[in-house]
């Protein structure tokens, strides 16, 4: 809390366009949350001013994106890597995840509750490839999954899921002889969103790029 | 679909700020690459202010371009849909503006 105003420290960043408190310049040093007070002192100095503009410059998202920054420090400093796993519904995150787990049993520590240092936690977002692109989760890395029988044309479709991604995974790549799926299509327009991204294809049923997988898993604890 | 929750995250915020204000309008800027579509905004809107002090209020929404700056030949552009690709070819871009999702300000009755 705001040791000046009482305010919540935690809440969402506002900042002064215009106006203000003269004597509130320890604001923003004193606390550590890049507001200004110009709402808060409005409202309790000038309330009878009717029909007014109040400028606010306030980020919608900025809740959120605290809390992921308080993840994400929490997560540092225990040394565990957090993976966020987006995917349409039925592009077999938990088939993946699952495989994943059971053959790296002792091999490398998934957490569940608690986790312990040089761990990893996955988190298995909602299947769609639209929202979960919005909200900071406080992740390490971030792995959208897409299956050959979606269709080639996701990267496209979903610019914005794609464009912050760290690895795409091509999931379901065992049916890729038995469908209309252009990879050479589908590598070009991912690049065209993301060109820094990796690329890997992998089935959880054959055990095709498996390895691959699992060495970038390894790669990524602290 | 994800824009209930952004408007809720609209209301919430003015009406943390303002509680006991009646607010009459509120504007919003939803910058060209912020993965919001305003139009699912105003669609929310109505519903999302329901029994607040939001309520009845007029929503207006501006949509500012966004900007990028090419890695390749440098040029600034304004990315002409959501993949952003410079006219030199690249797509090795970064994103400059066009991606805040912002309440500028509100009315107060």
């Amino acid at each position: 809390m705001c040791a000046t105003c009482g305010c919540s420290a935690g809440g969402a960043v506002v900042q002064l366009i215009s106006g203000g408190e003269p004597d509130h310049a320890d604001a923003g040093r004193g606390h550590g949350h890049d507001h200004g007070h110009d709402l808060g002192h409005d409202r309790d100095h000038e309330a009878s001013e009717a029909g007014r503009t109040v400028l606010l410059q306030h980020k919608v998202l900025a809740k959120n994106d605290d809390i992921a920054a308080g993840n994400r420090d929490w997560l540092r400093r225990r040394g565990v890597c957090l993976l966020n796993l987006m995917s349409s519904p039925g592009a077999g995150k938990t088939t993946l995840l699952e495989r994943t787990a059971r053959d790296l049993v002792g091999a490398l520590a998934f957490a569940v509750i608690d986790p312990p240092a040089g761990s990893m936690v996955v988190i298995e977002n909602v299947g769609n490839l639209v929202c979960p692109a919005m909200f900071d989760l406080g992740e390490a890395v971030r792995v959208v999954l897409a299956s050959v029988p979606e269709g080639a044309d996701k990267p496209v479709k979903y610019p914005h899921m794609f464009r912050q991604a760290d690895l795409v995974l091509l999931s379901k790549a065992d049916l890729l002889p038995y469908v209309n799926f252009d990879l050479n299509r589908y590598t070009i327009d991912l690049r065209r969103v993301n060109p820094a991204v990796r690329l890997m294809r992998l089935s959880a049923v054959t055990g095709e790029g498996l390895q691959e997988w699992y060495d970038w898993l390894h790669s990524r604890i602290p | 679909m994800h824009e209930l929750a952004i408007t809720e995250g609209v209301v919430e915020a003015v009406t943390e700020r303002l509680p006991d204000a009646r607010i009459t309008c509120v504007r919003l800027d939803i910058g060209a690459m912020s993965g919001v579509v305003a139009d699912s905004v105003r669609f929310c809107f109505g519903l999302a202010t329901e029994g607040t002090n939001l309520e009845g209020a007029r929503l207006e929404i501006s949509e500012p371009a966004a900007l990028c700056r090419c890695r390749t030949c440098g040029d600034v552009f304004e990315p002409d849909g959501p993949i952003a690709l410079c006219p030199c070819g690249s797509a090795d871009i970064s994103v400059l503006s066009g991606q805040d999702l912002k309440i500028i300000s509100v009315q107060v009755a």
